[in-house]
């Protein structure tokens, strides 16, 4: 028996990724995504590619704000549903959703939504894209990541929502150019678009 | 009296309805005549006031629908049948137009392409016998090996790696082909269509001369504007491909350019249109059965292989007071210590970010124009990389820093770099102007020398390690058209490159040589 909970204790929590905005280039990979870890809605950012406001922290939040939250995961509950409903249909014509998407723009955003992705130009894009601007305007606390703080002389490292770190910020050393906008790293949390 | 108002509102309401059907099939079918590869306007709804889409089946008349399927290219009614899955099914005609759809994509017909050669033959065994007849002429008519003179369309009905190829292809001798594209590049945020289109061309006319095979054959890209390939007769004429503009910034992707998109990305997005694959790493996004070479490649690492084999004059323009006053000196040596100062070629930001600590500055020194940036390994997995740069306070001391990196055991691409950057870190020319200066111009194909301007200098690049931007393999496949049986491991491999948990896909079937680097071979 105390075997089998020390098991069960030291497995690690399975986290589903419940939507995410993404896209790839050869430069790296943008993710913003809303993540169920043991009970929690987390978000995990490893870029500010996609924000509509300034906001400098990369890395894994806990969402401050329960009742902006709720209504944000319903609307997702219900666009996940006709995305199943929409897999039968096509199931029965023998194919599927995400055989449908084409190649055609590979490094253009998308959306996941669960297993199903979503492009550009699917009647569902612009509906995910508003749902996007919902969680981007979620009240995010930082838990572990990085911030560059606002006179941009720091990288701030934290882990579980406290400073453990920070780092001289050196455009030349992070940026790819020397000059606004460019393109930083942030360590391992991700990339830093700044203008 | 009742019932005729109603017998009466009915009729008018059928009566409009019937009318707006029939707007709507006649705003259908001038799309469809007026820009087919248009997706994103075919897909849109069909008028300000009517909220329907073209996935409303009761707009999706036989007649439109048979065109859409003849004139439409595939990657969109892929999109067209994936959202008419949203429509209910007990909507008129639904279930059968999404049939329909499927059926044809699953055997596509092609339509820009030549037609096969008339073989007078009586078959004896029927309808089967035929088809595969047919096929097997295709397959001969795209792999005939094409004499000067001679063109071919390819479109991603006709491209065997299933990447959107979108080019028209010639062949004017032995050691020179063409291929053309037709771009459609819209106006936005301030950079008009006839600017982008212009940069588009001048980047890649100047990397031209580096788009070579493997026994120097020259490849040249033509890009034309719709308006020049509508000039052409159909067997020339390459499918037009529509390319957005976006604010600047580092926001672009391969339809829509950021208003200051690089040369090096623009040659990456339109070697997508000659129908190479992306060979970067893909696990990120849900792309695990990706074959990834192990070395760079303009389809892996545009910036790395771009600036490795296209030499360039960068034309730095000052913008702030320091700089003036750098020019103002008249020292050749001072602008060439401050432009190289962070030249530290395969030691780039991304491998700093992950190899490096932060860099140490240390206390100025008195200017010396012999100073050159250099490199030394401090143990067999550590080195040191010293940077000399021009003190923005005293014009007459330099601003030594130092970068410690470490290789952990066993990466030996780390450990390569590493190699390098001792050997060749005196050679490494400017990557990009100096902070103070903004690039007024990039000459692309010459490295010159540097020079000061009145309002700024110019300073080389670095020196190109190589000869050419393409992998044989990549010659080769853009070369060979439609065919399928050239390069076959690069072309099954390619077919891998967008699949992976992000479309169920569990890479079984893959062939196991993607996992090597055969299939670049």
């Amino acid at each position: 028996m105390k075997l089998l909970i020390l098991l069960f204790v030291s497995l690690p929590a399975i986290a589903a990724v419940k939507f995410s905005h993404e896209r790839s280039t050869g430069l790296g990979f943008d993710q913003v995504a809303l993540i169920e870890e043991a009970g929690t809605t987390v978000v995990k950012k490893t870029s500010n590619w996609f924000d509509v406001k300034e906001d400098y922290r990369l890395g894994r939040f806990v969402v401050t704000s329960g009742k902006d939250l709720a209504g944000v995961k319903a609307e997702l509950a219900e666009i996940e549903q006709q995305l199943t409903v929409a897999e039968e249909r096509l199931a029965a014509s023998g194919t599927s959703f995400n055989d449908l998407n084409h190649n055609r723009a590979p490094h253009a955003p998308y959306f996941k939504v669960g297993e199903f992705k979503v492009i550009e130009g699917s009647v569902l894009y612009p509906r995910l894209v508003e749902l996007s601007q919902r969680i981007e305007a979620l009240s995010l606390s930082l838990v572990d990541g990085v911030e560059l703080d606002k006179t941009r002389k720091f990288y701030v490292f934290y882990s579980n929502g406290k400073e453990v770190n920070r780092e001289p910020f050196n455009a030349r050393f992070f940026c790819e150019i020397p000059r606004f906008p460019t393109r930083c790293l942030a360590r391992q949390w991700g990339a830093l678009y700044l203008e | 009296m009742l019932k005729f108002t109603a017998l009466l509102s009915l009729s008018l309401l059928s009566s409009s309805l019937l009318a707006a059907t029939a707007a709507q099939i006649q705003t259908m079918k001038h799309r469809l005549s007026v820009t087919p590869s248009n997706c994103g306007l075919i897909t849109s709804p069909l008028s300000s006031s009517d909220k329907t889409s073209i996935n409303n089946s009761s707009s999706l008349r036989e007649a439109v629908f048979a065109e859409l399927l003849e004139k439409v290219d595939p990657s969109c009614l892929r999109l067209i049948l994936q959202n008419l899955a949203f429509e209910p099914n007990n909507k008129d005609q639904i279930q059968q137009h999404r049939d329909r759809l499927n059926a044809h994509l699953q055997t596509v017909k092609p339509v820009s392409r030549k037609a096969p050669e008339v073989i007078c033959y009586d078959p004896p065994t029927g309808l089967e016998e035929l088809l595969a007849l047919a096929k097997e002429t295709k397959k001969i008519n795209e792999c005939r090996p094409m004499n000067p003179g001679d063109w071919v369309v390819v479109d991603e009905r006709t491209g065997p790696t299933g990447i959107g190829a979108d080019y028209a292809l010639t062949k004017l001798g032995p050691q020179k082909w063409v291929a053309a594209l037709s771009l459609d590049v819209r106006s936005r945020h301030g950079v008009s269509s006839a600017e982008m289109f212009g940069r588009i061309n001048q980047c890649i006319n100047a990397v031209n001369p580096a788009m070579r095979g493997p026994n120097n054959e020259q490849l040249e890209i033509k890009i034309l504007t719709p308006d020049e390939a509508s000039k052409l007769p159909r067997a020339k004429r390459p499918p037009t491909v529509q390319i957005e503009i976006q604010p600047t910034g580092a926001r672009s992707h391969s339809k829509a350019y950021a208003a200051d998109i690089n040369c090096s990305t623009i040659v990456h997005e339109v070697l997508h249109l000659l129908g190479l694959c992306d060979e970067y790493k893909g696990d990120d996004d849900g792309y695990q059965c990706r074959a990834v070479p192990s070395g760079d490649s303009i389809m892996k690492s545009h910036w790395t292989v771009f600036n490795d084999t296209i030499p360039r004059q960068l034309s730095c323009e000052c913008v702030s007071d320091y700089c003036h006053k750098l020019v103002a000196l008249g020292d050749t040596d001072a602008v060439r210590i401050r432009a190289n100062a962070w030249s530290l070629g395969p030691v780039d930001y991304e491998f700093r970010n992950k190899y490096c600590g932060s860099v140490y500055t240390q206390n100025q020194i008195p200017y010396n124009r012999g100073l050159v940036n250099k490199a030394q390994e401090t143990t067999p997995e550590k080195f040191t990389v010293t940077l000399y740069d021009m003190s923005t306070s005293d014009l007459k001391k330099i601003f030594p820093m130092e970068l410690k990196c470490e290789c952990p055991a066993g990466d030996a691409k780390c450990k390569a770099v590493k190699d390098e950057v001792i050997r060749d870190i005196g050679s490494y020319g400017a990557e990009s102007c100096p902070a103070g200066s903004k690039e007024k111009q990039s000459i692309y194909g010459v490295r010159g020398k540097v020079s000061l301007t009145t309002t700024g200098f110019t300073v080389p690049g670095s020196k190109p390690r190589r000869s050419t931007l393409l992998e044989p393999v990549h010659f080769s496949r853009i070369i060979g058209g439609s065919c399928e049986q050239v390069v076959t491991q690069y072309n099954e491999c390619a077919k891998w490159a967008y699949k992976g948990t992000s479309n169920q896909n569990d890479c079984s079937g893959r062939p196991v040589y993607c996992d090597t680097d055969d299939w670049m071979k």
